[in-house]
């Protein structure tokens, strides 16, 4: 893996355990290998295998429970080390959406023989053009097995790398194809009366209000925003939603307003204020510390007809609170071309950390490991973004080996993103923390830039495109592995990104319409195959 | 090729933003082939429709010398936007001491006074401190261009870095010695700092020679006019004009006739050899500290050390032989000026914005 080469690390790991089936570091970095590709009931059978041979290690009991955790529904691959269960960890790792069916396999196999054998193989070719194109994958996958079954390596990692080249395009091809043919009247839930935006400050919208009202406004929804609302005084909506309310108590009194005129309220809370602590950077602006604030909390909280959340942990420790909960998490915006766009090359490795995603104690938390990755590695350097008094925590390192990025606007929050190779996010494990929506880990996701984070619930949940760090020592461990391992890098890169398209806008468009039709009882035509809108 | 500089507003910059951005304005725009423009840099960081016009379509943004607060969030903006993004400066602001202008500004954060930086978007004081948030603003551009081969080896482990030295405008200098009867007159150069010009030994030989010769005449620019009271200098032979603008400072260097170039320390060996180019342009002869002393200026004037005897003996030398002094200065050393024009050497200054442009790693 230090080579950057995925598949062969992987064959050779598989190798050192038929050869040395008891041998402790193989069998817990194939464990860890299939506990980031998803497959935790795999995992949790080598983890065992590893505890016998050293019962006292206390990581593995932990890796074992959270093995447990992600275990799906689906069967542990009996001999994790033999080549087909191989080739589908490396394809899980790598993004792929799918994986080969062996049945397409026999087809291409038949085909082949078919060809080969044929008096006239061109006219053959030429007749079955359609159905090669088709079984163009299985093809190269039934030539990178002859070609592991020769004894050639280096031609079925070159195979395996046309056969990624290719999945990826025809990937890429499918997202250019599927969303804009979607039918508008037949699937589209959709919702017709008038929108309004609620907002505590019309020159400081939230990135989520802002992302949402573009996208209400594509799906042709008539939005408009206001700081205030006046009974009688301009169009009445038919239904609101509101952002944060607290945060201008004034609005106090519109909500009221609107309550009382019979509109549905859609209370919209970014994070969990109720657990906010105190020396959260944005405590003193919006936390619930001041009476005028508290008040208008609860009282949002009692005239909403719905509140949502991006965050699940935050929507149940609501709903003790409220009737009606729903998540709908955080996303991004493909209109926004800073995502898509190439990032400048350059020659170092960005570690870096977003102020915005923790505070500076989180950060703390992992200097030391930091600074020691950074020492040990000449081209790595950590990028600090948007927390000055975090910057000042790596002054040890020359100044070549850090940098400082200001925060932006959020148009150009990709832009940043794109200067980081390695997203590092950690949080201590305090009841805000925990609360959290994994917002953070798509947006880099998005961008295709691999994470490394703590084991709060949402991240968990996402799971995509990084590596989660169950203890305090593990950071060192996986930071490691992810600036020695480009390979590693770029499949967890592309694995968040093809993760983060369930999170563009388009798509999270659709639950806040379900929403809007729910609270309105509108008419609505639900999408069969979305993200199903949870309510609690 | 279009560049666009972004000045600073401060009115004591503008000396040197004539020198670091509209006189390549001028020359870029002389070519016929690149063009150039100016913008402020208040326009520049609240991204007004006319620098969204000038960065737009620019293929290079130049900022002059000032990264920090809001000027590295637009520097974001427009990286972002694909604009290869300089920084051009020309003073080594990690070795200010108090006594120089700059020191509460870069080092300790204060806004400057009568001064637009975008000042409205300010806190006072500025934390972190300037200084600070210019190496974190090196990070971040694309390469800094600089006016001394010292300046870029300071910096040259942030950024890439390119020595772009201060050119002439040379048509600003008409170098008409203006009568001034039988007076005199011996003068700083403009980047001098008045702290130089005391550690030096400059300041006690410039007593001794205003003792010694009652026509000389000590023309101190860019200081405060009570200043004058501090020195063992009778009033009538110390002439201070406290100018902001280049056009001021030309008119008094041309009414010149011995130009002094003190350096010492840190800052001073970084500065560019304009002060000594401006002499040569205005044919006046010039006595310099011998730290500053540059192999290419070498022949073209008095080198001394910092001592008060070695000043005073050059000083000396030089009134008491005016004429042979005066002539000498109008053929070499203002020939050599004459090619350090911006126009003759644009083609260098587009060639390095070429290079930046092109440049792979950002």
């Amino acid at each position: 893996m230090n080579e950057n080469r995925l598949a062969e690390a992987l064959d050779i790991f598989s190798k050192i355990l038929v050869d040395y089936p008891d041998d402790l570091e193989t069998l817990l970095i194939l464990a860890n290998i299939y506990l980031a590709s998803g497959d935790g009931k795999t995992a949790k059978n080598i983890y065992l295998r590893a505890q016998k041979v050293d019962p006292d290690n206390k990581t593995i009991d932990r890796q074992i429970i959270m093995a447990e955790e992600i275990a799906e529904n689906g069967l542990a691959e009996p001999t994790p080390t033999d080549f087909p269960a191989v080739t589908r960890l490396l394809q899980r790792l790598t993004g792929k959406s799918k994986a080969i069916d062996e049945n397409d396999i026999m087809r291409a196999a038949y085909l082949l023989d078919k060809i080969i054998n044929s008096e006239s193989p061109a006219e053959l070719v030429s007749i079955h053009l359609d159905e090669i194109d088709e079984l163009l994958p299985a093809l190269i996958e039934l030539n990178i097995r002859q070609a592991h079954a020769d004894g050639h390596p280096e031609l079925a990692e070159s195979l395996r790398e046309l056969q990624f080249n290719i999945d990826y395009q025809l990937d890429a091809k499918d997202d250019g194809r599927s969303l804009p043919e979607l039918p508008v009247d037949l699937n589209q839930p959709h919702f017709d009366g008038n929108i309004l935006l609620l907002l505590p400050d019309l020159e400081k919208k939230s990135n989520r209000m802002t992302l949402l009202k573009a996208t209400l406004e594509s799906c042709g929804c008539r939005v408009s925003e206001k700081d205030q609302y006046v009974s009688g005084r301009g169009a009445k909506p038919d239904v609101v939603i509101t952002s944060n309310p607290h945060t201008n108590p004034a609005l106090a009194e519109s909500l009221s307003a609107l309550s009382a005129a019979g509109i549905p309220i859609i209370l919209d809370l970014d994070t969990d204020f109720e657990k906010q602590p105190i020396s959260h950077h944005e405590y003193n602006t919006k936390g619930l510390g001041i009476q005028t604030r508290s008040n208008a909390y609860n009282s949002a909280l009692s005239l909403a007809s719905m509140v949502s959340v991006p965050s699940e942990m935050h929507a149940v420790s609501l709903k003790t609170l409220v009737d009606r909960v729903s998540v709908i998490p955080d996303g991004w915006s493909r209109q926004n071309k800073l995502w898509n766009k190439n990032a400048h090359p350059r020659s170092t490795i960005n570690i870096g950390w977003v102020g915005t995603s923790g505070q500076l104690e989180d950060l703390v938390l992992i200097r030391r490991f930091i600074i020691r990755i950074i020492r040990e590695f000449p081209d790595t350097r950590i990028v600090v973004i948007g927390n000055p008094q975090a910057y000042r925590l790596f002054e040890s390192l020359p100044e070549n080996r850090r940098m400082y990025l200001p925060v932006v606007a959020n148009e150009e929050f990709p832009y940043l993103l794109s200067q980081l190779d390695i997203l590092l996010v950690p949080l201590r494990n305090l009841p805000y923390n925990l609360s959290l929506p994994d917002t953070i880990l798509v947006e880099a996701g998005a961008r295709g830039i691999p994470w490394v984070a703590s084991p709060i619930p949402s991240f968990r949940h996402w799971s995509n495109g990084g590596i989660i760090s169950e203890s305090v020592d593990e950071w060192h461990l996986n930071l490691r592995h992810l600036v020695m391992d480009r390979e590693l890098r770029q499949n967890l890169g592309q694995a968040g990104k093809s993760a983060a398209k369930s999170r563009e806008m388009d798509q999270l468009g659709r639950l806040w319409i379900e929403m809007l039709s729910q609270v309105s009882n509108a008419k609505t035509f639900l999408l069969q195959n979305t993200e199903d809108l949870k309510v609690y | 090729m279009i560049v666009t500089y972004i000045y600073s507003n401060c009115p004591q910059d503008q000396i040197k933003v004539q020198l670091r951005c509209r006189n390549f304005v001028d020359a870029i725009n002389r070519t016929g082939s690149h063009s150039a423009n100016l913008l402020d840099i208040d326009s520049f960081i609240e991204n007004s429709a006319e620098a969204q016009k000038l960065c737009a379509g620019s293929d290079i943004i130049v900022i002059y010398r000032y990264l920090f607060g809001p000027i590295l969030k637009i520097i974001q903006y427009w990286k972002a936007r694909d604009k290869k993004v300089i920084v051009d400066f020309d003073q080594a602001i990690n070795y200010l001491t108090p006594e120089h202008p700059g020191h509460s500004f870069w080092m300790q954060g204060v806004p400057p006074e009568n001064c637009f930086i975008g000042n409205k978007f300010l806190e006072n004081p500025i934390d972190p401190i300037p200084l600070e948030q210019f190496k974190w603003g090196l990070g971040m551009v694309d390469a800094a261009t600089v006016s001394s081969a010292r300046l870029a080896d300071d910096w040259a482990q942030l950024t890439t870095i390119y020595e772009i030295p201060n050119y002439l405008n040379t048509y600003q200098y008409p170098a008409l010695n203006q009568a001034k009867e039988n007076e005199v007159w011996i003068g700083l150069g403009n980047s001098a700092p008045y702290a130089s010009f005391k550690k030096s030994g400059l300041l006690a030989a410039m007593e001794n020679v205003c003792r010694k010769r009652p026509q000389v005449r000590l023309i101190l620019c860019g200081l405060e006019k009570g200043l004058g009271k501090e020195l063992d200098i009778h009033p009538d032979q110390i002439k201070i004009y406290p100018l902001h603008l280049f056009e001021e400072w030309v008119n008094i260097l041309l009414k010149l006739d011995i130009g002094l170039a003190p350096g010492i320390g840190d800052f001073d060996l970084r500065l560019s050899s304009i002060d000594l180019l401006e002499f040569m342009i205005s044919k006046i002869p010039w006595v310099a500290s011998d730290q500053l002393a540059s192999h290419k200026l070498l022949q073209y004037g008095r080198w001394v050390p910092n001592s008060p005897e070695a000043w005073e003996n050059a000083i000396l030398g030089i009134v008491d032989q005016l004429d042979v002094s005066q002539k000498k200065a109008s053929r070499e050393p203002f020939l050599y000026a004459l090619s350090q024009d911006v126009s003759v050497n644009i083609d260098k200054v587009l060639k390095v914005y070429t290079s930046i442009i092109s440049q792979t790693y950002g």
